[in-house]
């Protein structure tokens, strides 16, 4: 169940309407509270360093007022530590890849990724509405996996389709009943030898427009080392990715 | 989001019974599937274990059965090791004991914390001798500490939550009750999600220290559960130098829900 999220961006950005369109589509179909997290840098006066965030902030409301979403606007804290707090209390934190390279700010940076609570939704560029229709789905029996499908219930249950993608020899069966059970569209495909590589493309070649992913390790000490395959995914724009820690 | 599959692991020490009582009511409560994992196989080393599995899944299944409450029954292999091998990501919640190493027959003192690191779900761990007529999660409390760990552990407890009387969300930070902090955020999240939450904040100010704090908490709130994340500093480092987990993971006074 998804009552808060909050989706980080930057108003000064050209993808920040984008981003905003999605996240408002997302917190109206999940009657969700939003709160948009501007990361734009202020000025030394503490106000917006561009007139387009004035604009954005209205554009924002009457976006909420058309969704009938119950949204709010923050300036995001200053600093890294001070951000990830701010994010402790939502279900679902929602970043574009604008975000993961704001010139401004780190935002939500891949190494951020490995500190957060919550788990965290990279919209891919472009695209009509949130993604979440066709979800693929690496899996393997180990923590990361299982945390990643805890995390996406909520989006696997309204997904169209997932597509399970066997990581290992491992057989999916018992996982694929557990989905099936909660009604979820679940499919197998066959397993892939290297994620790293092979993932991005099957992800289009099935159609798929989100990806879930689980991080390993504890927060703290291990921040630092996300793994090639969650970078690589942040690179690759054509398909949202859902980050699971 | 609740808790949908249940494992309660069996073995042939003294605590079995009130555990598999105790997995049974929780399962009856949220309406879940509770399966049996017997770890016998892989725990006894005597040729007689095969009847020893079989008297357990046979107590077992009377028990929930008369409880009427959907219930399996799956063996570990001799050779187990890795957590798939005991089925630990095929549920919402695992049941087990808090080791007790003079009870023979039980299973080794580490099983529980290589569980929890491995498993990638939540684990309620019942206190050595816990009477299975006492209730669990009617007045939870939550240690929150404003990291992932302990972010997550109060997701992972929503259940328990929605359905208790009162919850209450302990921190104990140096920064309380200086200005708006963090917990106040997260307990209002918390509310937003069907729970009655109350702060019940301590200041650090470097006279005491937090467990002693929050068994004061627990005293005052009459609480029946602890709720916490788990190993959020590595986990060798907790073993040289104590820490949160192995300090939780000793008490024997409540159950605890623990999520890494």
């Amino acid at each position: 169940m998804v009552v808060d999220l909050i989706v980080c961006l930057d108003s000064t950005t050209l993808d920040a309407p984008a981003l905003l369109a999605k996240a408002v589509s997302r917190a109206a179909v999940c009657r969700a509270r939003l709160c948009v997290l501007d990361l734009c840098a202020p000025d030394a006066l503490g106000m917006a360093s561009s007139p387009t965030s004035l604009e954005f902030v209205e554009d924002m409301r009457a976006a909420f007022r058309l969704g009938g979403v119950d949204g709010h606007h923050e300036m995001a804290p200053a600093d890294p530590a001070g951000l990830l707090e701010r994010t402790l209390s939502a279900d679902l934190v929602i970043a574009g890849r604008g975000a993961a390279t704001s010139p401004h700010r780190s935002g939500i940076s891949a190494p951020a990724l490995g500190a957060l609570g919550p788990p965290v939704l990279i919209e891919a560029d472009g695209g009509a509405g949130p993604a979440g229709r066709r979800i693929l789905f690496p899996w393997r029996a180990d923590r990361a996996c299982t945390r990643a499908i805890h995390d996406a219930m909520p989006l696997l249950e309204t997904a169209d389709e997932v597509v399970l993608v066997p990581l290992d020899d491992g057989s999916p069966a018992t996982v694929m009943r557990r989905l099936a059970g909660r009604g979820v569209r679940v499919r197998a495909e066959a397993s892939v030898d290297d994620a790293d590589s092979a993932l991005a493309p099957l992800a289009r070649r099935v159609g798929a427009d989100l990806i879930v992913v689980g991080l390993g390790g504890p927060a703290r000490w291990r921040a630092p080392a996300v793994p090639t395959l969650v970078a690589r995914l942040i690179d690759d724009s054509s398909t949202a990715l859902l980050v699971s820690r | 989001m609740t808790y949908r599959d249940i494992i309660v692991y069996l073995d042939t020490g003294s605590a079995t019974s009130a555990r598999v009582d105790a997995a049974v009511e929780l399962a009856r409560r949220f309406e879940a599937r509770l399966t049996a994992v017997n770890l016998v196989p892989a725990v006894s080393s005597d040729g007689g274990w095969q009847l020893c599995r079989d008297n357990l899944q046979a107590s077992f299944e009377e028990v929930a059965s008369r409880a009427g409450v959907a219930n399996g029954h799956r063996a570990v292999s001799p050779d187990a090791s890795a957590a798939r091998d005991f089925f630990a990501h095929d549920a919402d919640l695992l049941v087990v004991t808090q080791p007790d190493r003079r009870n023979a027959g039980a299973v080794p003192v580490d099983f529980p914390g290589r569980l929890l690191l491995a498993a990638g779900v939540p684990l309620l761990m019942l206190p050595v001798g816990w009477d299975a007529a006492r209730a669990i999660g009617r007045r939870p409390t939550v240690a929150w500490n404003g990291t992932g760990e302990a972010t997550r552990a109060a997701h992972d407890a929503l259940p328990f939550l929605r359905d208790a009387e009162r919850t209450a969300l302990f921190t104990f930070d140096a920064r309380y009750g200086l200005g708006e902090t963090a917990v106040e955020g997260f307990a209002a999240h918390l509310h937003r999600h069907g729970a009655e939450v109350i702060v019940d904040g301590w200041r650090d100010d470097g006279r005491g220290d937090w467990l002693s704090a929050l068994f004061a908490s627990l005293d005052r709130e009459r609480s029946d559960l602890i709720v916490a994340g788990a190993y959020g500093h590595p986990r060798i480092a907790e073993r040289l130098f104590g820490g949160a987990t192995q300090d939780l993971l000793g008490q024997d006074l409540l159950p605890v829900l623990l999520s890494h």
